[in-house]
């Protein structure tokens, strides 16, 4: 059962754990400042009652003392508040290093996941228990924002059309939790669900393989299971309904599907991957490094840079190309595409 | 503004004033005029505000976007705006004018002065209006509607720099275009006799809205035009 | 100029349906608002009632998902901006602010009731938009979602455009007032709180509400001929109009519940017969709360993908408005301290006031913290949390001063055990229908879900009986104060023996507010000075 007697969801992750512990401190917080107004309110209330034969009321219109008081010991709480939030929130930055890349699509309405390897499943995203997992959230131009939360984990990220977001996690259990869309997108945002899939690596292995595994038990929200049994097939339809792709080809990876993308839509003409220097730029050793702007600006390359290159590359025009002009592609390229093309360029380091 | 006013609401028009009663819940006729003129100044701060989040996203995007902003921008005509901006800057000065002429209650100035000030809006909208119509025809125009082949293929970014373009010039010749109604009532007003040296409250306020709205071009002439 | 004749007063004259329509008396415009606020309020709770209902089975229901992403967005769209918004200010406020200055009228009378109708105009163009199809963006109309949908969000965002002037008028006209009509002796440290609150917030009214609006007209523009401002397709940065929209909406919580803490900072001195305490504290409190709340908006965006370090920012100033907001509730403590209280209806809202309030302020902080706010934003935790704000907050404190002022009002006193029982109705409903929500939030139930996993059936149950008692509570109320309208007790011109300036008058007051100009001689708060205090 999770905590506070059951109405936090259960801690699946170590971040979810240290999450709970400021959050039982923010309610012993909250029910003592509760304490501390209503407590002498109601007293006061009932104590200073006016009645028949009351004293009449005394004459105080400040206290230096009180008021110095009730003004310090909040900031300082606060402060605290502040210190530990900042604390645990800074991990969802700090993503580490040898973690597994899965780019999530939101679309209107149901979830698409991309896998290095190279498969794509949608509404169900398979993880290997107690291995970090690092997720690139977006969304197509075209569609609207969303919102990837798991409750269990105590993560959400938007998905931001046109832009990249990142989140990770590392879940040491076994079992299925819910995936909720929780940025409003219209009529389906609701049935906008999907779950994570956490099994042991070995059982992992097997399914990147393409074989069927056994499903772990789904965890659920308020109590340990998902409640009421009408709950679980509602959420079981919706997998059968959400094909997953089993054309498991491990010679196929997304790099090589980004190699392939970079032939059709004629990138190959200006931009080797050996390190010569065509038309354009090398892709090899690109992704994070830093690079030269002709406005003087220098940024480390990551996937909002490479996605604004390819859709608006006057915006960032490189120095020692600066004559050259690269034609944009807006439009041309899908979020799902758009993975590949930047799996293939990370493969090149 | 200048000479402090003398108002005597109850006493006969002297030389140069008019028969003016102050409002009931004033004080006096001198209070009702220093709270329209708060209120006035309170009026310009939100005009202020309201222009913000056009100049915020614009600088916003043109860091982002700063090749494309700059190279949509050349096709701006400084010229064209620099002579708006001194048409602009004419007509607050003859504003200014007819402010201090209807403070010593010298109708004519006020009139003459009024007039000068509508001809240079009218001049205003004009150039302006020359301008939009040259930005039409090359198909320079907002978001989805540009369509100048030739500019997006060095500016993709174009169609939103002519988006901030138009809505940052089109609200500021609204702006204008409400002016010359203001001004024109004005006008019909002085003709009729209403402002005197004791009671000229609508076109006191009707400078200072004046003066905001050619402040307020004095900002875009060179952050669209010049360094573009 | 205009007394009125013996024995009238501003309602019987002058008579007759037009002199009302063109009055430019602030008491009548103030009245006027009230009824229209009012009406919009019952068309809100109705929205809200039926967000319920439908809430009390997962899946489908008597609505489809359209209907009920509609019924959310009209909900919250009436409640904030032609409600709580203007509610306080407008109603309260208009009528309430120049008798307390000892004023004649506010500054631009005229102005007034412009803004009344530019409300009014507001209003039905949002209800208009009923009418081509309805609205389903949510009250935040968040780009692209806004841009993609039907053109009824481009009415709907014109109409809050529209009801922006309104409040920007206001605003203009009450500072105005406040400057440069205050009777002879009204000094400003003998200014009544209610007043700073109501400057502090058309402050805020003036330099926030302009951004809104020039925002929603771009919105606007984006919708209609395809601008391209936040659209991603054309350049633009959907998150660019978050920005924006915080920049005001946060701010906007501010006009929402500093009138409300005014209302509360009137009602507690006179039922505890003893000066506020901390009056400069309480004063310095409100401004402090109203200048930091300019820079707090990214607290709504933790999620957005903003930088770390904006995150941090935004997340460590918003930490401090608990501390002036601490100093305000403290004080109010320190007011009934050794007071002689007197537990009449407006007392009870301030003291559920006071109640419900700092639980919602507390969750506040809880969701001003970054880390639990990446699990809380969008699920009912945030839900619950502004419903304890600003139902419990603004329109509890809005109760306790329609119950305090109704005998200014209509010279008419209603049924003391009757407000006792719509009271105990209305505390007991609205914690049913809002504690579930905290609990649901914090199982992660999101927030504008027209489908909800069963599991979390028995709270959503809880929350919409609750709203049952809630809307009962309500109807009760507005039941017996239009009774007492008609068969109410002639009510005396102090009946609860205050010391501001509008109880120096007689109930209703005549035309002109005052029979004898007044003139100040003792500070608000000074009950000694009051005959019977
Ligand atoms: C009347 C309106 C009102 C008021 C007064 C407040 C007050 C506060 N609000 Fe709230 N808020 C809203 C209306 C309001 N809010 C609305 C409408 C939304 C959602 C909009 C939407 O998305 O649709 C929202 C959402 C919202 C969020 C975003 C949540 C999310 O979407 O993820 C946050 C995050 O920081 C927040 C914080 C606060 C804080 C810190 C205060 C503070 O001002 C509270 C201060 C008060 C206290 C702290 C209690 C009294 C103090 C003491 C007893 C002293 C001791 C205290 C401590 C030691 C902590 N609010
Ligand atoms: C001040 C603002 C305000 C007020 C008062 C309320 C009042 C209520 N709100 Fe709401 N609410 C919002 C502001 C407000 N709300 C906002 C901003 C949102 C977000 C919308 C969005 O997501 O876009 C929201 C969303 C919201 C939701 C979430 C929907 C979702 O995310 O799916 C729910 C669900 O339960 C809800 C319920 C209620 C209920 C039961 C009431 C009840 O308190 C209502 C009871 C009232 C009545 C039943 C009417 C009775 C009135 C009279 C009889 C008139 C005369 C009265 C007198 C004289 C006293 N509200
Ligand atoms: C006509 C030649 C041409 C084609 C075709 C072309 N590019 Fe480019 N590309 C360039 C030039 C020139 C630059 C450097 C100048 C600039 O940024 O505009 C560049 C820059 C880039 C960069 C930034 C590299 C760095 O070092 O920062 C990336 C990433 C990129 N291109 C990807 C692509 C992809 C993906 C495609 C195909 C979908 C593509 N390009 C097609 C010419 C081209
Ligand atoms: Cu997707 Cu909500
Ligand atoms: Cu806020």
């Amino acid at each position: 059962m999770g905590g506070l007697g059951g109405t936090l969801p259960i801690d699946a992750t170590e971040y979810a754990k240290q999450w709970d512990n400021l959050y039982y401190f923010l309610m012993i917080v909250c029910v003592v400042f509760f304490a501390i107004v209503i407590v002498p309110m109601v007293y006061f209330a009932i104590r200073y009652r006016d009645k028949p034969g009351a004293k009449a009321a005394t004459h105080i219109t400040h206290n230096l003392k009180l008021e110095f008081l009730w003004t310090i010991i909040p900031t300082v709480i606060v402060m605290v508040i502040f210190v530990w939030g900042w604390v645990v929130y800074r991990q969802l930055y700090q993503i580490p290093q040898n973690a597994m890349e899965i780019r999530v699509v939101a679309k209107s309405w149901n979830w698409t996941f991309q896998y290095d390897d190279g498969r794509t499943t949608t509404n169900e995203m398979y993880v290997p228990t107690g291995q970090p997992v690092k997720l690139t959230i977006t969304a197509d131009r075209n569609d609207v924002l969303h919102s990837f939360y798991v409750p269990h984990f105590r993560i959400k990220k938007d998905a931001v059309p046109g832009m990249f977001t990142y989140l990770w996690f590392n879940v040491p259990t076994e079992g299925q939790y819910v995936i909720f869309c929780t940025e409003y997108c219209g009529a389906g945002h609701s049935d906008m669900l999907a779950k994570v899939i956490a099994v042991k690596p070995e059982e992992f292995e097997k399914w990147k393989w393409g074989a069927e595994i056994p499903l772990p038990k789904p965890v659920g929200l308020v109590g340990p299971e998902w409640g009421p049994s009408a709950s679980k097939a509602e959420l079981e339809t919706k997998t059968e309904t959400a094909a997953v792709s089993p054309k498991k080809n491990p010679h196929s990876g997304l790099a090589e599907q980004g190699r392939a993308l970079s032939g059709s839509l004629g990138c190959v003409s200006c931009h080797s991957d050996d390190g010569s220097t065509k038309i354009g730029p090398s892709y090899k050793g690109l992704f994070g490094s830093t690079v030269e702007l002709a406005d003087g600006r220098r940024i480390v390359v990551d996937e909002n840079y490479i996605r604004q290159q390819i859709e608006d590359p006057q915006s960032g025009v490189i120095k020692g190309f600066e004559g050259q002009l690269m034609p944009t592609y807006k439009g041309q390229v899908t979020a799902e595409q758009m993975n590949a093309l930047i799996a293939y360029m990370k493969s090149l380091n | 503004m200048g000479a402090p006013a003398h108002h005597h609401s109850s006493d006969k028009p002297q030389e140069g004033q008019v028969n003016f009663h102050h409002a009931h819940h004033f004080k006096n006729a001198d209070e009702q005029f220093v709270t329209a003129k708060l209120g006035m100044w309170v009026f310009i701060m939100q005009e202020i505000l309201f222009f913000t989040p056009l100049f915020v996203g614009y600088f916003m995007y043109k860091g982002q976007y700063f090749p494309s902003f700059h190279e949509a921008a050349k096709s701006l005509d400084p010229v064209m705006g620099a002579v708006n901006t001194v048409i602009l800057i004419t007509s607050s000065f003859t504003m200014a004018r007819a402010v201090s002429a209807a403070q010593r209650g010298n109708r004519e100035a006020l009139k003459e002065n009024l007039l000068w000030t509508i001809l240079c809006a009218i001049g205003f909208l004009v150039v302006k209006y020359i301008e939009y119509s040259h930005k039409v025809h090359d198909g320079l125009l907002p978001g989805s509607h540009f369509n100048n082949a030739e500019l997006l293929g060095v500016a993709p970014q174009a169609p939103l720099f002519f988006a901030f373009y138009f809505a940052m010039t089109g609200l500021h010749g609204i702006h204008v275009l409400v002016g010359v109604g203001l001004l024109t009532w004005l006008w019909f007003r002085a003709r009729r006799g209403d402002f005197g040296s004791n009671y000229y409250t609508p076109v006191e306020m009707t400078g200072l809205y004046w003066h905001l709205v050619d402040l307020i071009w004095i900002y875009l002439f060179p952050i669209l035009y010049l360094v573009g | 100029m205009h007394h009125s004749p013996a024995g009238t007063n501003y309602l019987t004259y002058p008579k007759g349906l037009w002199s009302w329509i063109v009055t430019l008396d602030h008491k009548r415009i103030g009245i006027m608002y009230l009824a229209t606020t009012l009406l919009w309020f019952l068309l809100g709770g109705t929205f809200a009632t039926i967000l319920r209902l439908e809430h009390f089975t997962p899946g489908q229901g008597f609505m489809d998902a359209g209907q009920y992403n509609r019924a959310f967005t009209y909900h919250g769209t009436i409640m904030v901006f032609m409600v709580i918004i203007p509610m306080i200010p407008a109603a309260i406020g208009n009528f309430v602010l120049p008798m307390m200055l000892g004023a004649k009228d506010v500054a631009f009378p005229r102005l007034n009731l412009l803004s009344y109708y530019i409300f009014v105009l507001g209003s039905f163009m949002a209800l208009g938009t009923l009418f081509i199809g309805g609205v389903d963006t949510g009250w935040t109309f968040y780009t692209p979602y806004s841009t993609r949908t039907g053109m009824g969000a481009a009415l709907m965002v014109s109409a809050a455009f529209v009801m922006g002037f309104s409040s920007i008028l206001t605003g203009l006209n009450f500072i105005a007032t406040i400057h440069k009509l205050r009777a002879p002796g009204m000094t400003w440290d003998k200014l009544p709180l209610f007043l700073w609150s109501l400057y502090a917030t058309s402050i805020i009214q003036i330099l926030a509400t302009p951004v809104i609006a020039l925002t929603l007209a771009m919105l606007v523009l984006e919708k209609l001929v395809g601008i391209g401002f936040f659209d991603p397709n054309l350049g633009g940065d959907p998150v660019l109009f978050q920005h924006f929209f915080w920049f005001y909406s946060h701010p906007a919580v501010y006009i929402m519940i500093l009138p409300a803490m005014g209302i509360i900072n009137e009602v507690i001195p006179t039922f505890s017969r003893k000066p506020i305490f901390g009056y400069k504290a309480m004063a310095a409190a409100i401004f402090g709360i109203a200048l930091v709340s300019f820079v707090v908006w990214g607290h709504h965006m933790f999620t957005t993908g903003q930088s770390a370090f904006a995150n941090f920012m935004f997340s460590l100033i918003t930490m401090f408005v608990a501390v002036p907001t601490g100093v305000k509730v403290f004080n109010w403590l320190g007011t009934m301290y050794k007071g002689t209280i007197r537990l009449k209806v407006p007392m009870l809202y301030a003291l559920q006031f006071l109640f419900v309030f700092v639980i919602g302020g507390l969750t506040g902080v809880v969701l001003a913290t970054l880390g639990p706010d990446i699990h809380f934003h969008d699920t009912y935790y945030v839900v619950a949390h502004f419903h304890y704000v600003m139902v419990g907050g603004s329109l509890m404190a809005f109760l306790a001063g329609l119950h305090y002022w109704f005998p200014k009002f209509f010279g008419k006193t209603y049924n003391e055990k009757a407000g006792i029982f719509g009271w105990l109705l209305v505390f007991t409903g609205f914690n049913l229908t809002f504690m579930p929500q905290f609990i649901a939030g914090q199982l992660g139930h999101p927030r504008r879900y027209f489908n909800y996993l069963p599991e979390y059936t028995p709270l959503n149950v809880a929350s919409s009986v609750g709203s049952l008692i809630l809307a009962v509570g309500f109807f009760w109320t507005a039941f017996y104060l239009i009774y007492a309208l008609w068969k109410g007790n002639k009510a005396s011109g102090n009946p609860w023996q205050a010391a501001t300036l509008e109880w120096a008058s007689d109930s209703p007051p005549p035309i002109e507010n005052f029979t004898h100009d007044p003139v100040v001689t003792h500070g608000p708060y000074d009950y000694t000075a009051v005959k019977g205090g």
